[in-house]
């Protein structure tokens, strides 16, 4: 087994108005999506964030307001799984709900120490 | 952090949490903002609606209400500290929001009172403005108490989002017009606008429980619904109004027959055709209890005769074992306070049923020409029954068949010709 970090990108976060009824709908998709993971025995562990923020950059530090990359690119949570292979948390990530949105998954290798 | 174990529950949580919780919001931060400032509420809601669907994607808080109660109030009193003396806010909390000293309070205990009854209560008596259509009222409770966007209570009707859209318009500028929520209904004991809002409540129900287009999912959501805020007025105690019982007695009737009604290819049962074992037991108990409950007071309304009636079909064992005579009487009392044809003719076929076949005939043939039941399939039916029991064979056919052509569904069309099928000659 290793473990493999999803980095989700965009999603429902950016899209704004919609109604409690598709709020909650979506959040289920979540819920059934990460229990399933768990259900499946890859031991689902991570963190939404939120929007706001900071950004600290380059050798003079210049710390700015806010995360400022286009909504569609802004970081919306992580989550590490343990996996046989990338192939298998490649396969995993298609169900993520973050689709639905138009958002994306990144999936990466936990650097092994 | 997720941990696997949490995750068994979430989804059933979930189930209607967002749409409670927004209408719990909205109520308590239309108290705080005033009628006239609704929008606003709104807008806070949607904002920390979107936060917990980002914050809680991965798993539940504990307590999803207080979770959102602080990020409200946070976002609340942001937009009453930036807007300063630009907004009007609730004529009862004007002072107390003006003053930095007892700004954060104020809002802060409206917040923790959200979970109380009492702000759904009184955004529900304030939606139900007299002025206001009844099919307005109700696109208001959809909209603010049940937490349903313009596009879903369209689907729900069957209408077009524009309709919903100009209701909303003629509430809201109604509103507009208001300082305050309503008083508190559990404050004043008798409130003359309680007859209004069980009145939209009863329409709700009846959307959902006879409204012959919208899947039967939404259906069963609109008698929720309609259940949900009657009980807000029910579990109140001793203020709980004996009438609002008595509502919730005949939607708890009602609703104890709804799985017996359809056949499995969702054909509309007559009473007499229908499987009693497959009613609702609980659901005959509670509507019992609440009928029970709603006999404290001294006055005999309307919903105290509809309930009685719902309850002598639904608690009847069988359809011969029903007590006709008495049905027949109450129909009278309701009659003597509402002279609508429609409980005229329910009165005539109890009438039949209760062996006076010949007055029934009569009564059913002077409803004939009235304007309100001429393109109401149910009369045709009624008398279909009628003549039926009056052995009056060609002519029971006829009437069913007439039935038929105004239906309003297919599931309603195939119920009036299986029971002219159904008549054998004698």
């Amino acid at each position: 087994m290793a473990k493999f970090m999803y980095v989700f990108r965009g999603g429902v976060f950016v899209e704004k108005g919609l109604s409690p009824t598709v709020l909650q709908d979506h959040l289920k998709l979540w819920y059934a999506w990460i229990g399933e993971l768990g259900a499946q025995g890859h031991q689902p562990s991570g963190h939404p964030v939120q929007a706001s923020g900071r950004t600290i950059r380059g050798k003079s530090k210049v710390v700015t307001d806010g995360p400022y990359a286009e909504s569609k690119d802004l970081v919306t949570g992580n989550l590490v799984i343990d996996v046989a292979s990338i192939e298998v948390a490649a396969e995993l990530a298609l169900g993520c709900p973050v689709f639905v949105y138009d958002g994306s998954v990144e999936v990466r290798p936990v650097a092994e120490m | 952090m997720t941990g696997p174990s949490a995750q068994a529950e979430p989804q059933a949580l979930v189930a209607s949490l967002f749409r409670h919780e927004a209408a719990r919001l909205v109520a308590a931060l239309t108290r705080l903002f005033g009628p006239h400032n609704l929008e606003l509420a709104e807008d806070v809601v949607q904002e920390a609606l979107e936060t917990a669907l980002q914050a809680w994607k991965f798993n539940i808080p504990d307590n999803p209400s207080a979770w959102l109660n602080k990020v409200a109030r946070n976002r609340a009193l942001d937009v009453i500290r930036h807007s300063g003396i630009e907004r009007r806010y609730a004529d009862e909390l004007r002072g107390m929001l003006a003053s930095e000293w007892t700004l954060a309070t104020t809002v802060e205990q409206s917040l923790d009172d959200a979970s109380s009854p009492e702000n759904l209560l009184r955004l529900m008596f304030t939606v139900c403005q007299p002025q206001l259509a009844e099919e307005t009222q109700i696109t208001l409770i959809l909209k603010f108490l049940c937490g349903f966007a313009s596009s879903e209570i369209a689907a729900a009707f069957l209408t077009n989002e524009q309709t919903i859209a100009k209701r909303l318009q003629r509430g809201r500028a109604v509103l507009r017009e208001l300082g305050s929520l309503a008083p508190s209904p559990l404050a004043a004991g008798h409130d003359p606008r309680l007859d209004a809002v069980l009145g939209a409540l009863y329409l709700l129900f009846n959307e959902g429980y006879h409204g012959s287009h919208a899947t039967t999912q939404t259906r069963a959501v609109l008698c929720d619904e309609a259940v949900r805020l009657c009980g807000l007025l029910t579990e109140q105690g001793d203020v709980g109004t004996p009438k609002a019982h008595a509502l919730m007695a005949l939607m708890c009737f009602h609703l104890a027959r709804l799985a017996g009604r359809m056949d499995g290819e969702g054909i509309y049962l007559p009473l007499a055709r229908q499987d009693r074992s497959r009613w609702n037991p609980a659901l005959k108990e509670r509507g019992l209890f609440h009928l029970n409950t709603s006999a404290r007071g001294t006055e005999l309304s309307v919903w105290h005769l509809e309930a009685a009636i719902a309850g002598q079909h639904t608690l009847a064992a069988s359809l011969e074992e029903t007590d006709w005579q008495t049905i027949v009487q109450l129909y009278e009392l309701l009659y003597a306070r509402n002279t609508s044809p429609v409980i005229a003719m329910n009165r005539a076929l109890s009438r039949a049923y209760a062996g006076d076949v010949q007055q029934a005939l009569a009564e059913i043939a002077s409803l004939a020409h009235e304007p309100a039941l001429v393109s109401y399939p149910f009369l045709w039916a009624a008398r279909g029954e009628i003549h039926a029991r009056a052995e009056q064979v060609a002519e029971a056919r006829r009437c069913y068949q007439h039935a038929a052509t105004l239906a309003r569904s297919v599931a309603e069309k195939r119920a009036f010709l299986r029971n002219a099928d159904a008549i054998v000659d004698s």
